[in-house]
Formats: C-alpha cells, sequence, structure tokens
C-alpha cells in the first residue's frame, strides 16, 4: 500500500466521520445555544441588580437620615430634660419659701395644686428618663437632678404639714368633706337602725371638731391668728350642725312613715 | 412644661430604624444572592467556552481529514457519541441549577457539580 492509499478515506470509514462530525456540531451548537442564554441572563440579571443597588443606596441615605435624626432628638430631649429638672427645682424652692410662712387657709388650694402640678411634671420626667435609658441614652446628670428635685418636693409636703394654719385648715376641709358626704348617704336612708348609726358618727364627728378647736386655741397662744381661719371652723360647725338636722328630719320620716302604716 | 420630642416618639423612630435596618439586611441578602447567580453563570460560561474549544479540536480534525483510520473514527464517533449524552443530562441538570436560590459560598461546590463532564475527555 503506497503513501496515497494510506491517505484515503473508504466510504465506511467516510460516513462514520460524517457521523461523528454531525454529533460534534450538535454538542458546539448545544454550548453556544446555552452560552447565548446564559449571557442573556446576566445581562438580564445584572441590570436588576443594579437597579437594586442603587435603590439601596437611596435606602441606606434615608436611614443615616433617620439615624441622625434620631441621635439629635435624643441629645436634645436629654438637655430638655436636665433644664425641665433645673426649673422644676428652682420652682419648688420659690414656693417653698410661701409654704413655710404663709398664715392665709385660702392659699391651701392653691398649695396644693401645686404640689399636684410639681408632683405630675415629675412623673412626667421620671417617664422621659427611663425611655431615655431604654434607648441607651446616659442620664447620670438627669438621676442626679431628680435626686434633688425629689428632696425639694418631699420638703414641700412636709412644710405643708409644718405649717400650723394650713395643716388645720386641711383638717377643717377633710372634716367638711365627710360630713357633706354623710349627709347626702343619710338622705337616702329608710332602716331605723341607721339612725343609730348616724348618731355615733355625729358624736365622733363632734370630737373631731373640739379637736380642731383646741388645735387652734393652741396656734393662737403662739401670737398667730387668722381670722379666715375662724369663717373655716365656722363653717365647719354649721356643716355639721346641718348634719344633724338632716339627721332628725330622716328620723322623723322613719317614724312617721311607720306611724303611718 | 417646656416643649420637647416625647421619648415615645423617639422610641418609635428607632424602632422603625430597627425595622429599616431588618429590610436593608434583606436587600443584602437578596443582593448577595444575585451576585452569587451572576458569577455563577460567569463561570460555567467559562467552563463551557473552555468545553468548546475542546469539542472543535475534534470537529476541525474530522472535517479536514485527520481522521482516514476507520477504527479510530469509530472510537471518535463512540467517544462523541457518548459526551453527548452526558452532556445533555448535564445541561439539563445544569438548568436546574441555575433554577434554584443559590448562596455566594455555595458557587464552587454548585461548579463541582456540573464541570465533571466539561473535563470527562481531559479525564
Amino acid at each position: 500500500m503506497n503513501g496515497t492509499d494510506e491517505n484515503k478515506i473508504d466510504e465506511k470509514t467516510q460516513a462514520v466521520i460524517d457521523e461523528a462530525s454531525l454529533i460534534a456540531q450538535r454538542i458546539l451548537w448545544e454550548i453556544e445555544s446555552h452560552v447565548k442564554a446564559l449571557e442573556h441572563e446576566i445581562y438580564y440579571l445584572g441590570e436588576a441588580f443594579n437597579t437594586i443597588l442603587d435603590r439601596t443606596k437611596e435606602l441606606d441615605d434615608k436611614i443615616a437620615e433617620l439615624a441622625s435624626i434620631i441621635n439629635t432628638q435624643k441629645r436634645d430631649n436629654a438637655t430638655q430634660i436636665l433644664d425641665l429638672l433645673k426649673q422644676e427645682t428652682q420652682t419648688t424652692i420659690d414656693q417653698l419659701k410661701g409654704v413655710f410662712t404663709t398664715t392665709n387657709p385660702n392659699d391651701l388650694p392653691t398649695i396644693k395644686d401645686n404640689l399636684s402640678v410639681l408632683l405630675g411634671n415629675k412623673e412626667y420626667i421620671v417617664a422621659q428618663i427611663q425611655g431615655l435609658k431604654e434607648i441607651k441614652v446616659n442620664t447620670t446628670d438627669q438621676e442626679k437632678h431628680l435626686e434633688v428635685l425629689e428632696r425639694g418636693i418631699n420638703q414641700f409636703t412636709k412644710a405643708m404639714e409644718a405649717n400650723a394654719i394650713l395643716r388645720i385648715t386641711d383638717l377643717i376641709h377633710n372634716q367638711i368633706q365627710i360630713i357633706q358626704e354623710q349627709t347626702d348617704d343619710s338622705r337616702d336612708t329608710t332602716d331605723p337602725n341607721d339612725i343609730n348609726v348616724l348618731r355615733e358618727n355625729i358624736m365622733v364627728l363632734e370630737e373631731n371638731i373640739f379637736s380642731i378647736r383646741d388645735e387652734i386655741a393652741m396656734v393662737y397662744k403662739t401670737g398667730l391668728t387668722s381670722r379666715a381661719l375662724e369663717e373655716h371652723y365656722e363653717t365647719l360647725e354649721i356643716t355639721l350642725e346641718q348634719f344633724k338636722r338632716t339627721v332628725d328630719e330622716v328620723e322623723a320620716r322613719i317614724c312617721f312613715g311607720e306611724f303611718k302604716t | 412644661m417646656a416643649e420637647l420630642v416625647p421619648v415615645e416618639r423617639i422610641k418609635l423612630s428607632v424602632d422603625n430604624l430597627r425595622e429599616l435596618n431588618t429590610a436593608r439586611g434583606d436587600i443584602s441578602s437578596r443582593l448577595a444572592g444575585m451576585f452569587a447567580k451572576l458569577k455563577l453563570r460567569q463561570e460555567i460560561i467559562g467552563h463551557l467556552y473552555d468545553y468548546y474549544e475542546i469539542v472543535a479540536d475534534d470537529y476541525y480534525g474530522l472535517s479536514e481529514g485527520a481522521i482516514t483510520n476507520y477504527q479510530v473514527a469509530i472510537f471518535m464517533k463512540d467517544s462523541l457519541q457518548e459526551q453527548w449524552d452526558i452532556l445533555s443530562k448535564q445541561l439539563e441538570q445544569l438548568r436546574e441549577i441555575l433554577r434554584k436560590p443559590l448562596k455566594i459560598t455555595e458557587i464552587k461546590e454548585k461548579l463541582e457539580k456540573m464541570s465533571s463532564h466539561i473535563y470527562y475527555k481531559r479525564s
């Protein structure tokens, strides 16, 4: 066999080569089509990725802005709470002198209102400090000033108790309130047994009033006098008298009702 | 009382910020997932190009008359047929892999799974 014969491909071999070539072509086409599909996917994925990334930048800016606002608000709130504490403490000190020295029993409602406002403001401040602590703000200064305010408010309460005129006025007001409530309740009474209870109550109230009168007398011995306090005391006596009359009337009504039946 | 921003309102803002951060974290995870998909596709294309060159060499060898021996031609045909069969299955599996969510750390593992056939001829 010479060189030409060696290079000559018979039909049978050529048919196999053609078949093999076709398979190879099919593989190449398949790979090409997959590469194209993947390139398309990369294009669209890339587009979506970049769009989301841009939006994410906007979101990042908003998060940074909100974080900055929150930090400013935290700082401002902490500062304002501190200012408020100082202001409230000063108000307490300013009012304290008046509470110690007043001889006017008519000041009592205003003083009580002031105390109530001070206590309300203190509760508000306590809640704010608690909230600041929850959001991790250092509140050491605020807590120190809160202790000062609390001491001031305690002194305010003690001053009210130490001021005899105010203390007696408060006692008188309490007694008047109790008598008025008893008077209202007694009007609806229909049970004869209640009358005895009401009479006993009157005796207790009379004892309380005598005690108050003694306290006034002791205050007057120190040289302190108050016409307004006397007026309050008179009102207390009148209120008790009115209660007694009401009890008498209720008793008469119950007895008359029994007599009628 | 002086005007101040109540702590309750600041706490609400803090809650909102926390929610935004969580949402931002989710977006980051999604972006990472998308990036992993992109990266995997790029890697696969690279491997497919390599494989393409190997098969193209065979194809040019066949079409340019480098093979004259019948037995060799039969071996080539059978070998290519076998590759075609395996490749069809592998590409189908590849589509399955590509359809699934992906973490960036999973790319290597996925590539190893699908590249076995690409290096088939060399092995």
